[in-house]
């Protein structure tokens, strides 16, 4: 099952390619980064409404009351937000330094941190440790992403 | 200057596991629907740009798109959103079966050996970048590094792991109601049933 959940990943990370090919040429005809982002924002929200008509209309998934999400804590609520920081900076940081550091630096901050999330069980994830086998899987996938970005 | 705009650069790296963490919170409380946690944080996405669309055009900053413009735009241009929607779904629901760092190693092998073939291939307007021994070097590591992060390590199936269905046909109530949509609490999950 695992090697299903991992292959799931991977073609997910490779259509974000074609996504960003979507994005980059709606910024072109429009000239306008932002509203490239707000609308790649309001169709992704479109369809998870769809989505989420379907899943709760054939009971795969139950949707909670309003006592339920008056529990919930305000940070639960940022995950959206936050992520429009990422975007902003996909457009804005490249100008500064760069293609090949920009890319260098993203992967580092995401292969990190999410080993360091594992290793700490952080939110409630299972714990992972580090060891010798995923540290040189990280620095085989960062020496890749620098490699690419150099030829 | 430089070593700031890296650390900045580090750091954005690090929003979308710091964002699948808090959607999957999210998740817990929302009787454990990875679709509506998805839909909430779009939703707030929404929101923010919908103010950064406002005052950049109100300011000038960036014009807003003209109607010649928008007409301009190709149908699969407006596409982009739904593998937006899919890659917050995926980092909600993968992360939690396999771990963030084989989560994301593979995310990263996918996004880069994607990019190597869009180079490859010209795909979006883009300069040909033509397959070299770099590039080949390159996609090995990667995807020899993602591989060995997948590596061992013993699946850990918690109680809260039960797939939606088996807790469903577990509960015969519940699925009456699911049956019935017209009840006014059908599809809805009572407090005790929120996973922990």
């Amino acid at each position: 099952m695992n090697i299903i959940y991992s292959a799931v990943s991977f073609l997910i990370g490779s259509a974000t390619t074609v996504q960003s090919g979507m994005n980059g040429q709606m910024k072109l005809a429009t000239g306008n980064t932002v509203f490239a982002s707000f609308t790649n924002f309001i169709v992704g929200t479109a369809a998870l409404a769809a989505v989420l008509v379907f899943v709760a209309v054939r009971g795969i998934y139950r949707l909670p009351t309003a006592p339920m999400l008056r529990e919930t804590k305000w940070w639960m609520w940022m995950g959206g937000p936050i992520g429009v920081l990422y975007i902003m900076s996909l457009v804005v940081m490249p100008l500064l330094i760069g293609y090949a550091s920009f890319f260098s630096m993203l992967v580092a901050g995401q292969l990190i941190s999410s080993v360091a999330a594992d290793h700490t069980g952080w939110l409630g994830i299972p714990v992972q440790r580090i060891d010798k086998t995923r540290l040189l899987g990280v620095v085989l996938l960062f020496a890749g992403a620098v490699i690419i970005q150099h030829t | 200057m430089s070593i700031l705009y890296g650390l900045v650069t580090f750091l954005a790296g690090t929003i979308l596991t710091v964002q699948s963490g808090i959607n999957g919170q999210l998740r817990k409380k929302v009787c454990g629907n990875p679709v509506l946690a998805s839909f909430f944080s779009f939703t707030g996405g929404v929101l923010v740009l919908t103010l950064v669309l406002a005052v950049t055009s109100l300011t000038g900053i960036l014009p807003f798109p003209t109607p010649a413009m928008l007409h301009s735009t190709r149908w699969w241009m407006w596409t982009g959103g739904f593998v937006g929607a899919g890659l917050v779904l995926g980092s909600i629901v993968l992360p939690q079966k396999i771990g963030f760092a084989s989560y994301f190693s593979m995310l990263v092998a996918g996004q880069l050996v994607g990019s190597v073939a869009a180079d490859a291939m010209g795909l979006f307007g883009s300069d040909v970048h033509p397959l070299n021994a770099g590039r080949i070097a390159g996609v090995i590591c990667l995807l020899a590094g993602a591989l060995l992060v997948q590596k061992k390590r013993p699946p850990k199936t918690t109680s809260s792991e039960a797939s939606p269905k088996a807790a469903e046909e577990a509960d015969p109530d519940n699925s009456g109601a699911a049956a019935e949509p017209n009840s006014s609490d059908a599809g809805l999950c009572r407090r005790q049933e929120a996973r922990p």
